[in-house]
């Protein structure tokens, strides 16, 4: 039996409807979301519902073998797994913001050092460390656009679909990070134990993915 | 005060003692057996010696000893038993077969072991696939012997991809960070950069050739770079000279890379159910040598004994330390008849200790209760 880890929440119904149209899963409701595992017999798989930035880390230790992910968790998390297929679902981007009329246009404006806010400060710290910034990184789990309105640091580092929350809340881009999308990821040893079995779930989903 | 040990570093208590001495015992056993002969190499040594054999990965405790030269505890293995082999041992008939058995030291295993252990294997002075496929098939009898379950073995070849590359227009940055994504298994971004620089169509068809000795011949005719197909003619000859070790559980994997700058043909990796790394690994580096002297080619193994001792562990639910076979109660006028009948006992093979009556009650309630 093959172990899949999937983030819950909005990420979570995206991956599922791709699984479904791939013909890995058929007759399975996962409507009952208080459930962490589901068994699907049949296919031979078993589901672990798991928050977003814990998937990485099922994959890695061998909880789960594979594992579906946004892009930005796994940097983040920066775990030892291998990314076997772009999802091309969850597509966002992770740009840097600061407050409109604060008169900066670019990153590099930012100056020598900065304070930044972020629910992902390994990130942060790389990006601003590759464009030559000392940043201070003020870590944050959420309403990361309050930062800068409040004075509380000089930008922000988030997750955007659109941007409008970005420009509801009085925030402007000025750079962007890397895009984001989700990711089906192994564990090593597993891709090795169960590698037809993997690609053969690769093949499915590279058939279904919109690219 | 608090004494804590530092990050990466493990004490070991008697009962995982005992497994690990189990373990080393099997694996001395194995390798001379093998006719391989066990050198002990100096736990540091010259910066400028260990960096003979790493550019990619420049990670070391080092320190500057009392004459201001850089120092460094060893990180591998191979690298100075390559040096051994050019200096000392330069005189001995080749091939040279030689083992180790010891600790390594790397500072930058984030939350893994820093310090850590290894037994392994250096075949030198034979270019021939049959010392490639003695290499490999000492690796696979050796997790045989220790009994790891499940254990499973894949072959490559450092030309595979080299070989696309090289035959490829990519600039050397970019041959660079398509090596790193056949590293991680990338296959996601591997697949944008392959779009992305019109090139290579061979890249996208590694990841769907590994298997057993019938992906050579895939390979051979899916394949269009001619340097990938000379290393594929090398795997199958390493393949015909394995085939009388009638060794089952081998892959082989055309996507493998190995961070490991100095290897130069065929290399491998061991893996074991439950564990997150490689349980063994090791390859051919037919040009170290030659940076401490004369040119010469080689083929090596490394069993990791921590994560040996990681899967066997798994494996045995109640684990028993080693405890004495005899107890020597006394009491203070039979002091030297106690004395008298441990050493006798000691002589026939039984370990024995003594202990004056006060001491021996809380001593053999815990001996009787490990029984």
């Amino acid at each position: 039996m093959l172990t899949i880890a999937l983030p819950k929440g909005r990420l979570m119904d995206k991956a599922l409807e791709l699984f479904q149209r791939s013909g890995l899963v058929q007759n399975i409701d996962f409507a009952e979301s208080r459930k962490l595992i589901i068994e699907d017999k049949e296919a031979g798989f078993r589901y672990i519902l798991a928050k977003p930035f814990d998937v990485p880390t099922y994959v890695e230790y061998g909880a789960a073998d594979i594992g579906v992910v946004g892009k930005d968790v796994l940097k983040e998390n920066a775990r030892a797994v291998y990314e076997l297929l772009d999802l091309a679902i969850g597509r966002c981007r992770m740009i840097v913001a600061v407050k409109e009329g604060s008169g900066l246009e670019k990153v590099q404006e930012l100056g020598f050092s900065a304070k930044v806010a972020s629910k992902y400060p390994r990130v942060t710290k790389e990006f601003f460390r590759s464009h030559g910034i000392q940043s201070e990184i003020i870590e944050l789990n959420g309403s990361i656009e309050l930062a800068p309105i409040v004075d509380l640091a000089d930008a922000i580092v988030d997750i955007t679909e659109t941007g409008r929350t970005i420009e509801e809340n009085g925030l402007k881009i000025i750079g962007e990070v890397f895009p984001i999308s989700a990711r089906l990821i192994a564990n090593q040893a597993s891709y090795k134990i169960h590698y037809p079995e993997l690609r053969r779930i690769v093949k499915s989903l590279e058939e279904v993915v919109s690219c | 005060m608090s004494f804590e040990i530092p990050e990466g570093t493990k004490d070991l208590l008697p009962v995982e003692v005992k497994l690990k001495n189990e373990i080393e015992a099997k694996l001395h056993k194995q390798l001379s057996s093998w006719g391989y002969r066990q050198v002990i190499t100096p736990s540091y040594e010259y910066l400028t010696t260990l960096a003979q054999g790493e550019e990619s990965r420049l990670d070391y405790f080092s320190f500057i000893n009392e004459s201001g030269e850089s120092i460094a505890l060893r990180n591998d293995f191979t690298t100075p038993i390559a040096r051994l082999a050019n200096v000392a041992l330069a005189d001995e008939p080749r091939p040279l077969r030689l083992y180790y058995l010891g600790n390594l030291f790397r500072l930058q295993r984030k939350e893994r072991k820093r310090e850590f252990w290894q037994a392994g294997a250096e075949l030198i002075g034979d270019r021939s696939p049959e010392a490639d496929a003695e290499v490999l098939a000492l690796a696979m009898s050796s997790l045989e012997e220790l009994g790891i379950p499940g254990w499973g073995l894949d072959i490559g070849h450092r030309g595979i991809l080299r070989g696309i590359l090289n035959d490829s227009n990519l600039s050397i940055k970019a041959k660079q960070e398509v090596e790193n994504l056949f590293l991680n298994k990338d296959f996601a971004e591997l697949k944008a950069f392959v779009k992305r620089e019109k090139t290579c169509n061979d890249l996208l068809l590694l990841p769907d050739l590994r298997g057993d000795a019938k992906i050579i011949n895939q390979a051979a005719k899916e394949l269009s770079s001619p340097s990938a197909k000379i290393a594929l003619a090398e795997i199958e000859k390493i393949l015909g000279a394995l085939a009388p070790y009638k060794i089952n559980n081998i892959n082989i994997d055309l996507a493998m890379v190995k961070d490991l700058a100095y290897y130069t043909g065929m290399f491998f990796e061991g893996f074991a159910p439950g564990l997150a790394g490689v349980i063994c690994t090791g390859g051919r580096y037919d040009k170290l040598l030659g940076n401490f002297g004369k040119d010469e080619p080689a083929v090596g193994l490394a069993i990791g004994i921590d994560e040996v001792v990681e899967v066997l562990a798994m494996k045995t639910s109640k684990r028993s330390e080693a405890i004495p076979d005899l107890c020597v109660v006394y009491s203070q006028e039979n002091y030297t008849k106690a004395i008298n009948i441990a050493t006798e006992k000691r002589l026939k093979g039984e370990s024995v200790f003594i202990t004056s009556d006060s001491n021996s009650l809380p001593l053999a309630k815990k001996y009787l209760k490990l029984n």
